[in-house]
C-alpha cells in the first residue's frame, strides 16, 4: 500500500482467542502500510475484525501472530508501559462510545489529554480546539450534559488537542443521527488537514470511507480487498 | 416470562460474579458465627456457669427458715435434677475444757451438688475430695480446730451428740464460707436431727442446693415459683453474690459485643455488595422493563437468584458453625474437666431462622432499587441510576437493633455499639462532604493527575461517601476488635490485682483498732481497709412503715424488713463512684445516707427519700443524699447502705476489715487469732480464685469471639474496595489509551485513596475511642483511656488498605490490555 515514508506497517497480524467452543480466529494475516497523511478505511461487516485490528494497530492489544511498526517502532517488542508512552506523544483517539471520563467536564476532558501530552499551553490549547469543534459555550458541561453528537466533538478535540501524527477513530460516527454524523465527519477531516495527520478510520458507512484515500476491506478477519477508493 | 425458568437459567451466570460471591461468603459468616455464638456461646456460658455454680452450691438453690417441703425433692428428681439439703444453725460445741460457738452446717447424702468438697485427713499435707460426713463424725475447719485446741481425729460434742472430727474441713463448695461470721463444723444431716438442737426457739437455716441441665434447671423454677410460700427463697446462680453476677454481666457484654459488632458488619459488606449488584443489573433490568417485564419481574429475577443462592450459602455457614461450636466446647471441656449441656438444635433452630430472615431482610434494600430502573436507561445509560427510596432504610436500622436484643445482648451494648457505627457513617459523611468542598477548591489550582485525581473524588460524591463511610466502620470495628476490646479485657482482669484482699476479719472491737492493724502490719498484709459496722434494719421509709413500702423486686422484701448491714464514713469508699446526688460535706454534717445503686433501685427509693432505721436501740432517721456505683470486683467490704458520720454518733458498732496476705504468710492469720481470740478470720482467697478463674475463661471465649469480628471488617472492607472498581478500571484503561504511564496512573490511584484512607483513619479512631470509653462507662462499668496507639494503628492500617486498594487498582489497570477493559 505505497512507498514512500510509512507511519504504520502491519505485518502478518493475526488474533486468536480460546473461547468456549474452542480456538476462534479473529484476525489472520493482515499486511498494511501506511505513510505519513495518509488515510485508510477499514471497512466490513460486524464481526469482521475490524476494531481488532484497530486496536493492534494502536498498540491497545497485543497481536498473537506478526507485528507492528508504528513510527519505526516494533510495538511487539514494547512493552504496555512504552506503548502506553508512544500512545501519549504520537496517537490520538476517537471511540464509537466517546469514552469520555464521566467526572470530568468538556473542558476537562480535553485538558486532561494536552496535560498528558505535556503542551506548555495545555490550558489555552483545550480552550481553542473546543471553540473550533463548536463547543465554546459548552466548555463546563459534564459529558451526561452534552448530546451524542456533542460528545463526540469533545472527543475529537481531545484527539487533536496535541495534533498528534497518527489518529486512530472507531465508527466515530456510529452512534449519532444523519446530521451529527455528517458534522463530526466534517470536522474530523478538517482536523485532520489542518494537523497533517494520519488517519486510520474504522467504519462500515461507504460514504465515510469514500472520504479517505485508502480503503481495507476484511471478511471474517482476512483481508479481502486493499487499494483506494474507485 | 416463565420467571422460575429464567431465574434458573441465570444462577450461574450470577454465582461467577465478584459481588454476589462477596454477599455468599459474608451471609455464610455472619450465620456461621451466629451459630457458634447461639449454640456455642450459650452452652459455653452454661458450662461457665456450671464452673460457677460451685460458688453458688448449685444452679439453684431455696432457703427457708423452715423445713422444706419433701415435694420439692421429689420434684427435682423428675426432672432429672441433682439434689442436697443443708441445714446451718450457730451452737456451742464442746471438746474438753473448750468450748466454742460454731456455724454448725449439715449436710445430705449428694453433697455437694456443684463444685468439691475438700478436707484433709488427720496427720496428711495435701487436701483431697471428701464425701460428706458419716454418721458419728464431723469436719471442722482450722479456726473452729484452732478455737478448740483440737486436732483432726479428737472428740466433740454437740448437743446430745459425741462426734469424732474426722478431718479438717478446707473448702466448703457453697458460697456460705464468705458470709459465716462464727467457725464451721459440717456433720451428716441425720445426726444433726439426733442432736436435740432444733427445738423451738432455734433458729435453723435449711436450703435445698440444685443442678442440673439449663433446661432442667429452667423447668424446675418455673414449676416451683408458684409453691413458694413468704419465708421461701429462690436464688440462681445469677442471683448470688453480687461480685459473680458483675463477672458474669461483663463477661456475657463482652462476648454480646464481639457478635454484635459481626452481625453488623457482615450485614454492611452484603449490603455493599447486593448494591454492587443493583449497579449492574440495572442495564438488562431496563432492557425487560423495554421488553415488557413488570417492575415485580424485574425485581423478583436478581431477588429469586439471591435468595435461592443464599439457601446453600445458610447450609454451609450454619454446618460450619456447627463444626466451630464444637470444636470450641471440646477444647473448653478439656480445659475445664466439666461435662457441657448437649446441643439443643430443636431449641435453637426457630430463633436462628428469625434471626436470618431479619439477617437478610436488613441487607436486600439494595435491590428494591431495581423497581426504580425506567425502560429509558436501555436507551440512555446515565439517564437514571437506580436509587434507593429512603423508607427502606428503615430495615437495617430496625432490624439490627431487634436482632441484637433478640440475641439476648444488653439493651445499652446494643444501643451504644449500633449508634457507635451509625456516628462513624454519619461523622465520616459530614467529613468527608467538608473534605470534598476543599478538594473542589484546591482542584482548580492544580494541573495534571492532582486536579484529575481531586476532580474524580469531586465529581462522585456519594460513592466517595459511601466507600468513605464503609472504611471508616470497617476501622472502627477493627480497632474496636483489635484494640479496644482487648484493652477493656486486660482493664477488667487487671480489677482483680495480685493484691485483692483474700481475708475478711469480722467482729473487731473498736477498742482494738490500732493493736489490730499493727498485728497486720507485722504479719506482712496489704491493702488493709478498716470499716464500721452496726446491724439496723428498716423501720420506716418516707414516714411510713417500711413494711408497707412496695418493693419492685419480691427478693427486696428480706432487706426491707430483715437486718442490713450498715457502715458510715466521711469520704467515699474506695471502689466507688456517686452515681447520684452529691458526697457530704465534713464542714456541714447532717444526716445523710449513701445508697448503693442497684440496690435502692430493688427497694424502690430515690434521692431526697427518708428512711428511719432502728441500730441497736437507737431509732436514726436519715435523708438518701447520693447513690453509688460499687465495683463488686474490687473484693474490698462492700455495703449497700453508708451513713454520714454524723447520723451514725453513739451507734453500737464492731469494725470489719478486709487485706490482702500472700498465700506464704498464711500463718499470720494463726497468731492474729492468737493475739485477738474475739476475732472471726473468713478466707475468701479461695472465691477470689474462683473469680480469676472465671474472668479468665469468659475473657478467653470473648478474644476467640473477637477474632471473627476481624475476619467479617476484613469482608467490609474488601466489599467498600471492591465497589465500583469496574467503573474505575475502565477510566485506567482510557486514560492508559491516551498514554498515561504506570506510575503516573499508580500516583493517580495512590493520591485518590489516600485522600479517603486519611478521612477513615481519622474518624474511626475517634470514634473507636468515643465507643470505647461509652461502652466501658455503661455496660463495663469502668473507666477507660484509650492511648495514642489508636490513631497511630487507625493511620497505618488505612494506610496499608489503600496503598493495597491502589496498588490492586494500578496492577489490573496495567495488566489488562486496554482495548479489553474498554470493550468490557
Amino acid at each position: 500500500m505505497g512507498g514512500g515514508n510509512p507511519i504504520l506497517v502491519a505485518q502478518g497480524l493475526g488474533k486468536h482467542v480460546d473461547g468456549p467452543d474452542g480456538g476462534l480466529t479473529i484476525l489472520d494475516g493482515v499486511d498494511l502500510t501506511l505513510n505519513a497523511g495518509a488515510s485508510l478505511a477499514i471497512v466490513g461487516r460486524s464481526g469482521s475484525g475490524k476494531t481488532t485490528l484497530l486496536s493492534l494497530l494502536a498498540g491497545l492489544d497485543v497481536p498473537s501472530a506478526g507485528r507492528v511498526l508504528l513510527d519505526g517502532n516494533d510495538l511487539s517488542a514494547l512493552g504496555e508501559e512504552a506503548r502506553a508512552a508512544l500512545r501519549r506523544r504520537r496517537v490520538g483517539f476517537v471511540f464509537q462510545s466517546f469514552q469520555l471520563i464521566p467526572t470530568l467536564d468538556a473542558y476537562e476532558n480535553v485538558l486532561i489529554a494536552a496535560e498528558l501530552a505535556g503542551i506548555a499551553d495545555a490550558r489555552e490549547r483545550s480552550r481553542q480546539v473546543l471553540e473550533t469543534v463548536g463547543l465554546g459555550r459548552r466548555l463546563h458541561h459534564l459529558p451526561r450534559q452534552l448530546s451524542g453528537g456533542e460528545q463526540q466533538r469533545v472527543a475529537l478535540a481531545r484527539a487533536f488537542v496535541h495534533a498528534p501524527p497518527l489518529l486512530f477513530a472507531d465508527e466515530p460516527t456510529g452512534n449519532l443521527d444523519g446530521e451529527s454524523a455528517r458534522i463530526v465527519t466534517d470536522l474530523l477531516f478538517d482536523l485532520r488537514r489542518r494537523a497533517g495527520t494520519t488517519l486510520v478510520l474504522v467504519t462500515h458507512d461507504l460514504d465515510l470511507a469514500a472520504r479517505c484515500e485508502q480503503r481495507l476491506a476484511l471478511v471474517e478477519g482476512r483481508v479481502a480487498a486493499a487499494g483506494t477508493p474507485a | 416470562m416463565n420467571l422460575p425458568r429464567v431465574v434458573l437459567r441465570g444462577l450461574r451466570a450470577q454465582v461467577r460474579q465478584s459481588e454476589t460471591r462477596l454477599f455468599l461468603v459474608a451471609l455464610a459468616f455472619a450465620i456461621a458465627a451466629l451459630t457458634t455464638v447461639q449454640l456455642g456461646a450459650q452452652r459455653t456460658l452454661d458450662l461457665l456457669l456450671a464452673k460457677a455454680a460451685e460458688i453458688n452450691g448449685g444452679d439453684l438453690s431455696i432457703a427457708s427458715r423452715s423445713e422444706l417441703p419433701a415435694g420439692f425433692v421429689d420434684g427435682a428428681a423428675e426432672r432429672g435434677l441433682s439434689s442436697a439439703l443443708t441445714l446451718s444453725f450457730p451452737s456451742m460445741l464442746f471438746a474438753g475444757e473448750a468450748q466454742q460457738l460454731a456455724d454448725v452446717k449439715a449436710v445430705s447424702a449428694g453433697y455437694p451438688v456443684r463444685g468439691e468438697l475438700r478436707v484433709r485427713d488427720p496427720g496428711a499435707e495435701a487436701d483431697r475430695t471428701g464425701a460428706p460426713p458419716g454418721a458419728g463424725q464431723a469436719y471442722a475447719d482450722r479456726r473452729l480446730l484452732l478455737a478448740l485446741g483440737i486436732e483432726p481425729g479428737a472428740r466433740i460434742e454437740l448437743g446430745t451428740l459425741e462426734l469424732e472430727v474426722a478431718a479438717e474441713l478446707v473448702e466448703d463448695p457453697d458460697g456460705s464460707q464468705l458470709f459465716a461470721q462464727a467457725p464451721r463444723l459440717l456433720v451428716g444431716i441425720d445426726d444433726a436431727r439426733a442432736a436435740g438442737l432444733l427445738g423451738p426457739g432455734s433458729r435453723p437455716s435449711w436450703r435445698l442446693l440444685l443442678a442440673g441441665r439449663a433446661d432442667a434447671v429452667r423447668a424446675y423454677t418455673e414449676w416451683l415459683r408458684p409453691q413458694l410460700v413468704p419465708g421461701q427463697r429462690l436464688s440462681r446462680i445469677e442471683d448470688a453474690a453480687e461480685n459473680l453476677r458483675s463477672a458474669y454481666d461483663r463477661g456475657r457484654s463482652f462476648i454480646d459485643l464481639a457478635v454484635l459488632l459481626t452481625l453488623a458488619l457482615c450485614a454492611l459488606a452484603m449490603w455493599l455488595a447486593l448494591a454492587r449488584m443493583a449497579e449492574r443489573e440495572a442495564d438488562s433490568s431496563a432492557l425487560l422493563r423495554c421488553l415488557g417485564a413488570s417492575r415485580a419481574e424485574v425485581l423478583l429475577l436478581p431477588l429469586g437468584q439471591v435468595l435461592l443462592l443464599a439457601l446453600p450459602a445458610a447450609l454451609a455457614g450454619f454446618a460450619l458453625g456447627l463444626v466451630a461450636e464444637g470444636q470450641v466446647n471440646r477444647v473448653l471441656q478439656a480445659r475445664f474437666a466439666l461435662e457441657a449441656p448437649p446441643v439443643d438444635l430443636a431449641a435453637a433452630l426457630p430463633g436462628l431462622l428469625v434471626l436470618v430472615a431479619l439477617l437478610l431482610a436488613c441487607v436486600l434494600p439494595p435491590l428494591f432499587g431495581l423497581l426504580r430502573v425506567p425502560p429509558l436507561r436501555a436507551l440512555q445509560a446515565s439517564s437514571a441510576r437506580p436509587g434507593l427510596p429512603v423508607r427502606w432504610l428503615f430495615l437495617p436500622l430496625l432490624g439490627l437493633p431487634v436482632a441484637g436484643l433478640m440475641m439476648g445482648g444488653d439493651r445499652t451494648l446494643v444501643l451504644v455499639l449500633l449508634l457507635g457505627l451509625a456516628s462513624a457513617a454519619a461523622v465520616c459523611g459530614l467529613l468527608v462532604w467538608l473534605v470534598l468542598r476543599l478538594l473542589a477548591r484546591l482542584a482548580r489550582s492544580r494541573a495534571g493527575l492532582t486536579r484529575l485525581a481531586l476532580l474524580r473524588l469531586v465529581r462522585k460524591p456519594l460513592l466517595v461517601l459511601l466507600q468513605g463511610a464503609a472504611l471508616t466502620i470497617a476501622l472502627t470495628a477493627l480497632l474496636l476488635s483489635s484494640r479496644v476490646a482487648p484493652d477493656l479485657l486486660g482493664q477488667w482482669q487487671r480489677t482483680l490485682p495480685a493484691d485483692t484482699p483474700n481475708w475478711f476479719v469480722l467482729n473487731i472491737q473498736p477498742d482494738q483498732r490500732t493493736a489490730f492493724e499493727t498485728e497486720l502490719g507485722r504479719i506482712g498484709a496489704r491493702t488493709i481497709t478498716v470499716s464500721p459496722v452496726a446491724i439496723g434494719r428498716l423501720v420506716t421509709i418516707n414516714d411510713r412503715p417500711a413494711s408497707e413500702h412496695p418493693v419492685a423486686d419480691p427478693g427486696m422484701a428480706r432487706w426491707r424488713d430483715g437486718p442490713l448491714n450498715l457502715s458510715w464514713s466521711a469520704q467515699l469508699p474506695g471502689g466507688n463512684s456517686l452515681a447520684e446526688g452529691a458526697w457530704w460535706d465534713a464542714a456541714a454534717p447532717g444526716n445523710g445516707v449513701s445508697l448503693e445503686q442497684r440496690f435502692a433501685g430493688r427497694l424502690g427509693v430515690g434521692l431526697g427519700d427518708r428512711l428511719g432505721l432502728r441500730i441497736g436501740e437507737q431509732e436514726v432517721e436519715v435523708t438518701v443524699a447520693n447513690l453509688r456505683a460499687t465495683d463488686w470486683d474490687s473484693f474490698r467490704v462492700n455495703f449497700f447502705m453508708v451513713l454520714e458520720p454524723a447520723a451514725a454518733e453513739r451507734v453500737p458498732h464492731g469494725l470489719i476489715a478486709s487485706f490482702n496476705l500472700p498465700p506464704e504468710r498464711a500463718d499470720g492469720i494463726r497468731s492474729l487469732v492468737r493475739s485477738f481470740p474475739n476475732l472471726s478470720p473468713v478466707d475468701v482467697g479461695a472465691i477470689l480464685d474462683r473469680i480469676r478463674d472465671l474472668v479468665g475463661e469468659l475473657s478467653a471465649a470473648a478474644r476467640a469471639l473477637l477474632a471473627l469480628a476481624l475476619f467479617a471488617a476484613a469482608l467490609v472492607l474488601l466489599a467498600a474496595l471492591a465497589y465500583a472498581q469496574a467503573e474505575r478500571r475502565r477510566e485506567a484503561a482510557l486514560l492508559r489509551a491516551l498514554g498515561i504511564s504506570r506510575g503516573e496512573l499508580a500516583r493517580l490511584m495512590t493520591l485518590e485513596w489516600l485522600v479517603l484512607g486519611l478521612v477513615a483513619a481519622v474518624v474511626a479512631s475517634g470514634l473507636a475511642a468515643f465507643t470505647g470509653w461509652l461502652l466501658a462507662r455503661q455496660v463495663f462499668q469502668f473507666a477507660y483511656a484509650p492511648g495514642l496507639s489508636l490513631p497511630v494503628l487507625a493511620a497505618l492500617v488505612a494506610l496499608a488498605v489503600c496503598a493495597l486498594a491502589a496498588w490492586a487498582a494500578a496492577r489490573t489497570a496495567t495488566r489488562t490490555p486496554p482495548a479489553e477493559s474498554l470493550r468490557a
